[in-house]
C-alpha cells in the first residue's frame, strides 16, 4: 500500500533474515496469489478490473520462478514446490479460474504461465493428472472459433506443446481422447464428449487471417503427424479430423479458384506454404497451391499410416468430388490435376492419384468410365490448348512410370503378337528365317533379343531416316548421331526403373489362336493426332513426339516390335506408326515444295524450334504456313530420334 | 518435511492389480474399493524410518493398460526400487510378470531393488495363483516377494519398508553410487547446500504490501 514502506521492510528483511527456504516462500506466494485473487472477485462477482491493475501476476510470477529454479537442481525426482503442486492439483485450480476469467486477462495469464511451465521445466511431468488434466482444459479454451483475438498467445502454449511431445513421444497419447478407447461406460463417453483433442483444435487456425498463426498451425500438424506411437497414430487417424479437414479445406480453396489460370505462369512455379503464403494477401491461387503443397509435406513426412489414411480421404473427398457433379474436365481442371500429379511425386499419393485414373466414376454422368478414359476422349476435340494440356498430362502419367498405369493405357492392349500377320508357308516370319541362317554364320549376334530384329535393325533403321526426303530435310548432314548419347543415358535409365516390371522378355508367338488387334483407345488417338499434325498446333505435335519417343524407350517386347519394327508384317487394318508417318510427311512434303525459297524456311524454322525447345517459347499458331515447316522438322527429328532409340538398344541388348 | 535420503520407487504390473489401492493404503492408510483406471502416471510420498534415519519415499504409480506402455517406461530410468504387483485372483496378471520383469530390467539401472507383489490376498476364496508360485518366481528370478492385501492393508507397509531396507543396505554396502540421482536416490536436504539461489526469496516483502 506504502510503497516506500515496502521497500525499506525489503532491505531490512535481506539484511537481517536469511534466505527463506523455497517451499515456505512457494507456499507464501501461492496463498497470497489466491487471497488477492479472491479479494477481487468476492463472491464469486465478475470483476470490471484488467488483471494487470491488481497484484495477482506478479505472485504467479514468483509462484513460476520458484517451480523453475527448484527443478534447475532436480535431475530425477520432483522437488518439494512441484510435489505440492501436483498432489494438490494446483494447477488444476489455474485453469479453473482461466476457465470463468473472473478477472479480465486472468485467462491469458494463466495460459502463458503454463506455457512458461511446461516448456521450461526439463521434465515437466506431463503423463501426471495433475499436468495433463489441466493442460487438456486449456486446449478446450484455445479453440480458435470462439477466442479469435487470442489466438497468437494460444497457438504460441499449442506449439510449445507439440515441441514437447515431439521430444517425448510418449506421452502424446495423453492429448489424443485416450478415455474413448479405453473405457466403455456411457458416463464416461459423455465426459469425453465435451473434450477437444489436441490436434483438431489446431485444424482449427487453418482459417486464420494471422500468418505467423497459420506457420504456427502447419508446424504443429507436421510435429504431431511425425509421432512415431502406433496408438497415437492410431487415434489420429480414427478420432481426429485431421484427414476430412485436410480434404475438405483442399476442395474449397479448389472450387474458389478462378476458371481461367495464368498457365504459363503457374507452370513452372512451385509455390511453398513457408514461403509463399500470406494470411490477408495471398490470392485464391496461392492460398490452394500453398496448402496443396502442404499436405503433400505432411503426405511425405508423416507417419505412413497417416499419410495413407491422408490420401485415401483425399481420393474419397477430393478427387472423386470432383466430378461428381455434372461439372466437366475443364482446362483448369486438367491443369491442376496435372501439377498436383507432379507434385505428389515420390510420395503415397502418388499412388492414391494413379489408382483414382484407372478407377470407374461412380456417378451417373460419367457412367463407369475412368479419368483416364474421358481424357483419352477429350483429347480428340479440337480445343488445341486443352487439347495440350491433357496430352502433357499424359506425358506426365507415363513418364511416371507405375506399372498398373502403364498397363492400363497402352500395355494390356498390346500384350501379345496380336497385331503380326503370320506367312501362310508355314515359316513363321522373315525375321525368324534370317535369324536361322545368320546364327549359323555370324555368331556375334547370339545374345541380342529377337525382338530387336537384329537382322533386319539396318534396313528398319534406314527406312525411318529415308521417311524424310532429301530435299526438305533442314539438317543437310540428317544423321542421329547427335542423339546417341543422351539417348544411351536416357535408357540406361529406363531400363533399370523398368527391369523390375513383370514384363516378357521376348515377342513371342502364343500357342493359343490369335484374335484381332485393337491398339486401344490411347494409342488410336496418338495415332489420330500424328495424322493430324498439318492441322493442329505444333505445341500438340511436340507432346506427341515426346510421349511416341519415350513409348518406344519402353523395354516392353511387343509394344517395342509394334511401334518401332516397319519391317515386320502386320494384319489388315492394323495402324503403323510407320505407315502414318510415311503418310504425313507426304502431305507436309507436298505442300512444302510449293512455297518459294522452303530451303531458308525450313532453316529457320529449325532454329525456331531448337531455341524455343530450351526456352519454352510459343510458337505463332496463325502462321499456316510456319506450322507447315515447324511440323516437318519436328518429325525430321521424331525420326532421327526414334532411330537412335533403336540404334541405342539394340546396342544395349548386345552389352547387357 | 527433512530427511536423510529420498528414494523413488515405482508400481508397475497389469491393470487392475491393485498398484494404486496399494499406493493409496500406504499413503493414506485408506482402501477406495472403486478406483478410477489410472492415466499416465501419479504418485505419492511418505516418511518413513530405516534404522532411525528419516527416508522420503517418492513413488511413481504407473498405468497398467497396454497403451501407457511407453510412458510407464520412462519412469524405470532413476527408481531405486520397483513393485512388481500382481493379482492372486487372475492368473493371467501372473503369467504376464515375465513381460514386465524383461520391461523393467532393460529401461531400469541394474542395481533397481524389485519386490515381487502378489496383491489381493484377503480374497483367498478366488485364488488363482498358488503363494509356492509366487514364491518360486522371485527365487528364479532373484526377487524379494511378498503377498499382500490392499483392501485390509495386510503385508502393505512391509512391503514398502522392507524394499526401502533393501535399498539402504545396498547404500551401506556401497553398491549405490548415491551421488548419481539416476539410481533413484537423493541425499536429503540437511546434507546437501541451501537454497541460496532460489528466486523470489527476499521478495516476500513486496508480496506483503500488495494485499
Amino acid at each position: 500500500m506504502i510503497p516506500v514502506l515496502n521497500t525499506i521492510l525489503d532491505s531490512v528483511m535481506d539484511t537481517v533474515a536469511p534466505p527463506i527456504p523455497a517451499f515456505e516462500n512457494f507456499m507464501y506466494h501461492w496463498e497470497k496469489f489466491m487471497v488477492n485473487y479472491l479479494e477481487w472477485t468476492t463472491d464469486g462477482k465478475y470483476s470490471q478490473f484488467h488483471i494487470e491493475q491488481t497484484n495477482v501476476p506478479s505472485h504467479l510470477e514468483i509462484v513460476q520462478q520458484i517451480l523453475l529454479s527448484e527443478d534447475k537442481n532436480e535431475e530425477i525426482t520432483t522437488n518439494l514446490c512441484m510435489e505440492y503442486v501436483l498432489q494438490n492439483n494446483l494447477f488444476n485450480i489455474l485453469v479453473i479460474m482461466a476457465e470463468k476469467e473472473k478477472l479480465i486477462g486472468l485467462r491469458i495469464l494463466i495460459l502463458k504461465f503454463m506455457t512458461n511451465i511446461i516448456s521450461q521445466l526439463r521434465n515437466p511431468v506431463l503423463a501426471h493428472q495433475s499436468i495433463f488434466g489441466p493442460i487438456q482444459k486449456l486446449i478446450n479454451l484455445c479453440h480458435c472459433v470462439f477466442y479469435n483475438e487470442r489466438q497468437q498467445d494460444q497457438i504460441h502454449f499449442l506449439h510449445t506443446l507439440c515441441v514437447l511431445l515431439n521430444n517425448q513421444q510418449n506421452t502424446a497419447i495423453m492429448f489424443f481422447s485416450y478415455e474413448s478407447e479405453l473405457e466403455e461406460s456411457e458416463s464416461q463417453k459423455l465426459n469425453t464428449f465435451n473434450k477437444l483433442n489436441l490436434l483438431d483444435c489446431i485444424l482449427s487456425y487453418i482459417n486464420t487471417k494471422d500468418t505467423e498463426v497459420y506457420y504456427k498451425c502447419c508446424d504443429c500438424i507436421l510435429l504431431l503427424t511425425k509421432l512415431n506411437d502406433e496408438n497415437v497414430m492410431d487415434l489420429i487417424v480414427k478420432n481426429t479430423n485431421l484427414c476430412s479437414t485436410f480434404s475438405t479445406h483442399l476442395r474449397n480453396l479448389f472450387h474458389t479458384l478462378p476458371p481461367i489460370l495464368d498457365y504459363k505462369g503457374l507452370e513452372t512455379i512451385e509455390l511453398n506454404w513457408k514461403n509463399d503464403y500470406n494470411a490477408n494477401y495471398s490470392n485464391d491461387v496461392t492460398k490452394f497451391f500453398c496448402w496443396l503443397n502442404f499436405i503433400i509435406e505432411v503426405i511425405r513426412d508423416g507417419q505412413l499410416k497417416i499419410s495413407c489414411s491422408l490420401c485415401e480421404s483425399l481420393r474419397l473427398f477430393f478427387f472423386n468430388k470432383l466430378f461428381d457433379t455434372i461439372e466437366e474436365f475443364s482446362l483448369s481442371k486438367v491443369f491442376l490435376l496435372k501439377k498436383m500429379y507432379k507434385a505428389s511425386n515420390y510420395t503415397p499419393l502418388n499412388y492414391t492419384m494413379n489408382n483414382w485414373l484407372r478407377s470407374e466414376f461412380d456417378c451417373l454422368y460419367y457412367n463407369k468410365q475412368t479419368p483416364i478414359d474421358i481424357l483419352i476422349k477429350l483429347s480428340l476435340t479440337n480445343d488445341d490448348g486443352f487439347v495440350f494440356q491433357i496430352l502433357s498430362f499424359f506425358t506426365d502419367v507415363l513418364l511416371n512410370a507405375d506399372e498398373e498405369i502403364l498397363d492400363f493405357i497402352i500395355l494390356r492392349f498390346v500384350s501379345n503378337r496380336d497385331y503380326y500377320e503370320r506367312c501362310k508357308s508355314g515359316s513363321w516370319s522373315d525375321e525368324e528365317d534370317e535369324r536361322e541362317k545368320k546364327l549359323l554364320s555370324n555368331k556375334n549376334n547370339i545374345n541380342t533379343s529377337r525382338t530387336l530384329a537384329p537382322s533386319s535393325i539396318d534396313r528398319i533403321i534406314n527406312r525411318l531416316l529415308a521417311l524424310i526426303p532429301q530435299n526438305v530435310q533442314s539438317d543437310p548432314s540428317h544423321s542421329f548421331k547427335n542423339y546417341i548419347l543422351s539417348t544411351k543415358n536416357n535408357y540406361e535409365e529406363i531400363f533399370t526403373k523398368f527391369k523390375k516390371f513383370n514384363w516378357p522378355s521376348e515377342a513371342l508367338d502364343p500357342v493359343e489362336q490369335l484374335e484381332n488387334f485393337d491398339e486401344g483407345p490411347f494409342l488410336r488417338m496418338i495415332f489420330k493426332k500424328i495424322s493430324n499434325i498439318p492441322n493442329q498446333s505444333v505445341l500438340i505435335t511436340s507432346q506427341i513426339k515426346t510421349i511416341l519417343i519415350f513409348l518406344s524407350y519402353l523395354p516392353h517386347p511387343y509394344l517395342h516390335e509394334y511401334l518401332l519394327n516397319s519391317t515386320l508384317p502386320l494384319k489388315r487394318n492394323v495402324s503403323s506408326v510407320y505407315t502414318i508417318l510415311n503418310h504425313v510427311l507426304k502431305e507436309l512434303h507436298k505442300q512444302i515444295v510449293t512455297i518459294p525459297n522452303y530451303n531458308n524456311e525450313l532453316i529457320h524454322s529449325r532454329n525456331q524450334i531448337l531455341k524455343n525447345i530450351s526456352n519454352q517459347l510459343v510458337f505463332n499458331e496463325k502462321d499456316t504456313q510456319a506450322k507447315v515447316f515447324h511440323s516437318a522438322v519436328i518429325l525430321e527429328e521424331l525420326c532421327k530420334e526414334l532411330v537412335a532409340v533403336l540404334f541405342v538398344k539394340y546396342h544395349y541388348s548386345n552389352s547387357v | 518435511m527433512s530427511y536423510a535420503y529420498l528414494f523413488k520407487y515405482i508400481i508397475i504390473g497389469d491393470t487392475g492389480v491393485g498398484k494404486s489401492c496399494l499406493l493409496l493404503q500406504f499413503t493414506d492408510k485408506r482402501f477406495q474399493p472403486v478406483h478410477d483406471l489410472t492415466i499416465g502416471v501419479e504418485f505419492g510420498a511418505r516418511l518413513v524410518a530405516i534404522e532411525t534415519k528419516p527416508i522420503k519415499l517418492q513413488i511413481w504409480d504407473t498405468a497398467g493398460q497396454e497403451a501407457f506402455r511407453s510412458i510407464t517406461r520412462s519412469y524405470y530410468r532413476g527408481a531405486a526400487g520397483a513393485l512388481l504387483v500382481y493379482d492372486i485372483t487372475r492368473r493371467d496378471t501372473f503369467n504376464h510378470l515375465t513381460t514386465w520383469l524383461e520391461d523393467a530390467r532393460q529401461h531400469s539401472n541394474s542395481n533397481m531393488v524389485i519386490m515381487l507383489i502378489g496383491n489381493k490376498s484377503d480374497l483367498e476364496a478366488k485364488r488363482e495363483v498358488k503363494k509356492e508360485e509366487g514364491e518360486a518366481f522371485a527365487r528364479e528370478h532373484g526377487l524379494v516377494f511378498m503377498e499382500t492385501s490392499a483392501k485390509t492393508s495386510d503385508n502393505v507397509e512391509e512391503a514398502f519398508i522392507n524394499t526401502a531396507k533393501e535399498i539402504y543396505e545396498k547404500i551401506q554396502e556401497g553398491v549405490f553410487d548415491i551421488n548419481n540421482e539416476a539410481n533413484g536416490i537423493k541425499i536429503g536436504p540437511q546434507h546437501s547446500t541451501g537454497n541460496s539461489s532460489i528466486p523470489g526469496g527476499n521478495n516476500r516483502a513486496s508480496g506483503n504490501g500488495c494485499c
